[in-house]
């Protein structure tokens, strides 16, 4: 039992990052005998004292059963669209599961959404052989987005931006008076009262998103918010004089 | 070209084993590596190695076009090694030739072994890798630039890959050929290799080696891969300095 690589090291393809009795977990592979490696540039970690696993700093995304995701309309046909999920697999979202009621013998579902539409809504069925199903009634927040403005980020950063238990989202709602959905496919739905608004949220997620694999990230953050909040009240206080 | 080199005349290596680069005969050149300069792209690598520059671009997994390619219980891995018209003295032809398509083939089977295919069925990953200067040691360079690029795609793969040439000149195995070695020395022999799994994907030769010269240079290829390697790693590290630094739990 030995452990090469320390907790939250950063790790390269092809790194021994342990020796002895563990079990491979995420981007890690046992190989000559008892030897495990890194399979991805990530952060490594050791969950549950045996189980190793790394982190990635980037990647593709890869659905999953669950996930709620925002995705594009690329394609229409008779009774279901295609959709773009930035994943290795384009989706589909059948007439049936969009929460209105489609007749899809009468009906043509382009009335209620077309190409380059964008629609927020869950992963139904996906299992790798067939492409991966959506739904948009499983909750009364999925549908087409109407407004706002939807911007895309890397994937394996989403984690961060929505935070420990969303913390990082609802302190960007609360100071920024803005509404954040994040995708877990790597898109994020921005409404917000201004376009100073949209535009100063925006930015925030783009510092999450670069500095999303740093140390004090909250803090920096809300450091920002803070000149944020001071140069408008700045602007109001002079549009006032 | 300027002149034609008489051997005879102008030894590839004086006699104190100093080559006409003014490298010592298990002296590897100048090597550069760079990850993450391209946009448009899953992930991308740029290499110079001597007077060697070669840039890589990385797509994907995305789904596999034309769909009958497709494999049900893999990813598909397609390359293509191209020479930029300009990267020669004379022009070379912009199309595809006999020899870069030869190429295209053993760079796809020197990465394959190492890039974990069936974690993404039914799609493709994509590697370009264009040749903007050539100085010899093209295949080998774009091997090692096509490793780092697939790496910082994230695509998971069992081990990197590197590569590097040795050659012989003057009798003696040599590493590391530059265009004028590779032109008027007796052997060429570009090597690829895992360097942890300790596997051997690419392997030619040009002219002609003893069993000990074949086996001194395999060895030196190695101690050329192991180098490689350790600028593979750290080029991955640079591009995400500050994350040496622990990680916040999300």
């Amino acid at each position: 039992m030995n452990i090469i690589a320390k907790h939250r090291q950063l790790v390269t393809p092809g790194d021994l990052v342990a020796e002895g009795k563990f079990r491979a977990g995420q981007n890690v592979i046992k190989l000559n005998g008892d030897r495990f490696y890194a399979t991805v540039l990530g952060s490594f970690e050791i969950k549950d004292r045996d189980t190793l696993s790394v982190r990635a700093l980037r990647g593709p995304y890869i659905p999953r059963r669950g996930d709620k995701v925002i995705g594009k309309v690329v394609d229409i046909s008779m009774g279901s669209w295609t959709v773009d999920i930035r994943a290795p697999y384009e989706a589909t979202l059948p007439a049936g599961r969009f929460p209105a009621r489609i007749n899809p013998v009468f009906d043509d579902i382009r009335k209620f959404m077309g190409a380059d539409d964008f629609v927020y809504a869950e992963i139904a069925e996906f299992d790798r052989a067939r492409p991966p199903i959506l739904d948009a009634t499983l909750n009364r927040e999925y549908g087409l987005i109407k407004q706002g403005v939807v911007i895309e980020v890397e994937p394996t950063r989403v984690p961060r931006i929505i935070g420990k238990k969303g913390s990082m989202i609802q302190l960007l709602n609360r100071e920024l008076g803005s509404q954040i959905t994040v995708g877990q496919n790597g898109r994020v739905w921005v409404r917000a009262p201004s376009p100073e608004a949209v535009s100063n949220t925006v930015s925030t997620i783009r510092l999450i998103e670069a500095e999303a694999h740093t140390q004090g990230l909250t803090s920096r953050v809300e450091e920002r918010l803070k000149t944020l909040k001071n140069a408008s009240q700045k602007i109001a206080t002079e549009n006032k004089e | 070209m300027v002149e034609a080199v008489d051997s005879g005349s102008k030894p590839l290596l004086s006699p104190d084993g100093i080559r006409t680069d003014g490298r010592k005969i298990d002296e590897m050149r100048k090597v550069k590596m760079e990850v993450g300069l391209l946009k448009n792209c899953s992930g991308s690598a740029y290499i110079e190695q001597g007077k060697t520059k070669i840039i890589v671009a990385v797509h994907g997994p995305r789904e596999a076009h034309p769909k009958h390619l497709a494999q049900p219980g893999r990813a598909i891995l397609r390359t293509r090694y191209h020479m930029a018209p300009f990267s020669t003295s004379d022009r070379k032809s912009p199309a595809p030739s006999r020899r870069e398509i030869e190429i295209t083939k053993v760079i796809r089977e020197a990465l394959e072994p190492a890039v974990m295919l069936d974690e993404f069925p039914k799609t493709s990953i994509d590697v370009f890798i264009e040749v903007l200067q050539a100085d010899a040691g093209t295949r080998s360079a774009g091997i090692t630039a096509a490793a780092l690029a697939l790496a910082e795609a994230g695509i998971p793969m069992r081990d990197m890959v590197a590569a590097v040439a040795v050659g012989k000149l003057e009798g003696r195995v040599v590493m590391d050929l530059n265009e004028e070695e590779d032109e008027h020395g007796q052997a060429d022999m570009p090597v690829a290799m895992m360097p942890n799994v300790n596997r051997i994907t690419l392997l030619q030769l040009n002219g002609r080696l003893t069993r000990a010269e074949l086996e001194e240079g395999l060895s030196m290829a190695r101690r050329g891969v192991d180098q490689l390697y350790e600028m593979q790693k750290q080029a991955l590290r640079e591009k995400y300095t500050s994350s040496e630094s622990a990680q916040e739990e999300d």
